[in-house]
């Protein structure tokens, strides 16, 4: 294959990357900004919508007997729905007693991710396996075809990117998770149920990894241990963006995304790790507020 | 009206209000007075929740403020400026207002009696809260918390750092809700504020209340506000002209 077409093809690969980065390290920050927890299980629920994802898909396929498109779709409602649930329980059971305190919270989700990923392991059990994706469809470029599902996944991320935009610019519920953030104690003496927001926004972004999972385990198989590249990445492109800056995240994430799967394809997925590790460094040294992020007061 | 019965509120392990008990009448206005850390804030955020009292009590009327979550405290129709004015400084002027509206849990909205009294905030609807001026910082803060359609309303320093005219307008405005039967608690630090807008004045001290005093006796009495309030105070302002 000539240069550019071969390239286009990185850029593609490097679009999905980006996409399913960009929701899952958007549920991070806005965990970390609104709450000020590190959620060190956040690549756990990733992990959990990729299993569950396989699971609902299997299950309505063999119990049921339906399409795999139709199996797909029960998957993608289902699966965030049952990790927000599940993330709604360590919120309350675990983050709630602890007053979500920046330094406990982080040695908790330790915890958390520990526990999910034994649970992950004992159910469903250490093999890798695959989502079919709901359709197969093959876009036939000049060049190359490619896979009508990937560029499924790139149009349905942006649309839940903007939807997640929506959500918090225009509603009710998005203006007291911002207010919150600014702010609890002043958002508490205005009447907003500040612990009900943060449990609120601890289920919704565990909702977005498992979201973006769900996206993703068509072309990546569901395994218990997938979790951790998702968390590492969510964190660059967090730390990158500025932590608490969603468009930083957006933006950190596109550029991340990009990068990892253009150098993957060109050179070594190892390489891009290593680029994007060192780029991390270089932000905390020189710019540690993050490229976006506001400064420190 | 308010009434405060002995409570003692910390900050982790460190006492700072200890045994206050206050009592607020129907539609007063009253000051607190007291030197800088004596506990004026920690008194107002016991109020609202914000630093919960460990013993004792806060009647709003019938209603026990101190058993009830922070988050209800402004329901029962308790509006407050904390000090520092606290805005969010990302939200718009309008959602800072929203953000009043919230906590009454109705659809009606208070947004065009707080415009009507500070008209100047009409053209900012749609400015950051943190790109305001310091004045139309204050009248933001007082006007979120008119949101919640006070009938009791606390205030902390609201007119600190501000020019004479911004300073008569917030207590012109002090003035006016006083005619509407708000009452007020405002700290001051300003002894000659103080005389112009209070009815009575309650000295903080360590943690506590040791006299409450109607403020024309204050007038007469510099032997109390060296106690209290300590080094000479600024000379009284005359003639600041509204804005
Ligand atoms: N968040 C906090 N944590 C620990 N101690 C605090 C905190 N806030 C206030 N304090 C302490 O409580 C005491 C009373 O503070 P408070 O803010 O109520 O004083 P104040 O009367 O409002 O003073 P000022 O006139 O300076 O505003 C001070 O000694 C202060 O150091
Ligand atoms: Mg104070």
């Amino acid at each position: 294959m000539d240069f550019w077409p071969y390239l286009l093809l990185a850029s593609l690969e490097g679009a999905v990357m980006a996409a399913v980065l960009a929701l899952t390290a958007l549920g991070l920050s806005l965990v970390f900004g609104v709450m000020r927890v590190v959620n060190v299980a956040h690549g756990e629920f990733f992990m959990l919508g990729a299993v569950l994802a396989w699971w609902f898909s299997s299950v309505s396929t063999q119990w049921f007997g339906i399409s795999p498109a139709l199996a797909f779709t029960v998957a993608f409602i289902m699966s965030p729905l049952v990790t927000a649930a599940v993330a709604l329980v360590a919120d309350r059971l675990v983050l709630k007693r602890l007053n979500y305190q920046p330094e406990a919270t982080i040695v908790a989700t330790i915890g958390i991710l520990y526990i999910i990923q034994q649970l992950a392991l004992t159910f469903y059990g250490p093999d890798a396996r695959p989502v079919v994706a709901p359709f197969s469809y093959r876009v036939q470029l000049p060049w190359f075809g490619y896979s009508g599902y990937k560029l499924f996944v790139i149009a349905a991320a942006v649309f839940l990117l903007g939807l997640v935009w929506f959500l918090l610019s225009r509603t009710r519920a998005g203006l007291l998770m911002r207010a919150t953030q600014q702010d609890y104690e002043t958002a508490q003496a205005f009447g907003i149920p500040v612990s009900r927001v943060y449990a609120g926004v601890f289920a919704f972004g565990a909702m977005l990894a498992a979201m973006a999972a769900v996206l993703i385990v068509p072309i990546q198989q569901a395994h218990y241990l997938m979790g951790l590249d998702p968390l590492l990445l969510s964190f660059i492109v967090v730390i990158i963006g500025g932590l608490g800056s969603l468009r930083g995240t957006l933006i950190a994430a596109l550029l991340i995304g990009m990068s990892d799967g253009i150098i993957s394809v060109f050179f070594s997925p190892t390489l891009a790790k290593i680029l994007a590790t060192t780029l991390v460094a270089m932000v905390l040294v020189f710019r540690p507020q993050g490229l976006f992020g506001d400064r420190p007061q | 009206m308010l009434l405060i019965n002995r409570i003692n509120s910390f900050y982790d392990d460190v006492q700072v209000l200890r045994d206050l008990s206050l009592d607020v009448h129907e539609g007063e206005v009253l000051c607190l007075l007291g030197r800088n850390g004596a506990g004026k804030t920690t008194t107002l955020k016991s109020i609202m929740g914000i630093v919960p009292p460990r013993s004792g009590e806060i009647m709003l009327d019938d209603t026990a403020l101190h058993l009830l979550p922070p988050h209800e405290i402004a329901g029962q129709r308790v509006g407050y400026v904390p000090q520092g004015r606290r805005l969010f400084p990302q939200l718009t002027v309008a959602e800072n207002l929203k953000i009043g509206d919230y906590a009454r849990h109705t659809a009606d909205s208070q947004r065009e009696r707080v415009l009507s009294l500070f008209p100047v905030l009409k053209a900012r609807l749609k400015q950051k809260a943190g790109t305001l001026s310091g004045g139309e910082q204050q009248m933001l803060a007082t006007g979120r918390a008119l949101s919640v359609d006070p009938v009791l309303l606390l205030m902390d320093e609201p007119t600190e750092g501000l020019q004479p005219s911004m300073i008569q307008l917030i207590r012109d405005v002090i003035i006016g809700l006083k005619k509407e039967g708000v009452t007020t608690i405002v700290v001051e630090q300003r002894v000659d504020a103080v005389l112009q807008i209070a009815d009575r004045v309650a000295f903080v001290e360590n943690g506590t209340v040791p006299m409450v005093v109607n403020a024309s006796e204050l007038a007469d009495s510099d032997a109390l506000i060296n106690r209290y309030v300590g080094v000479s105070h600024q000379p009284l302002a005359h003639g600041d002209p509204p804005s």
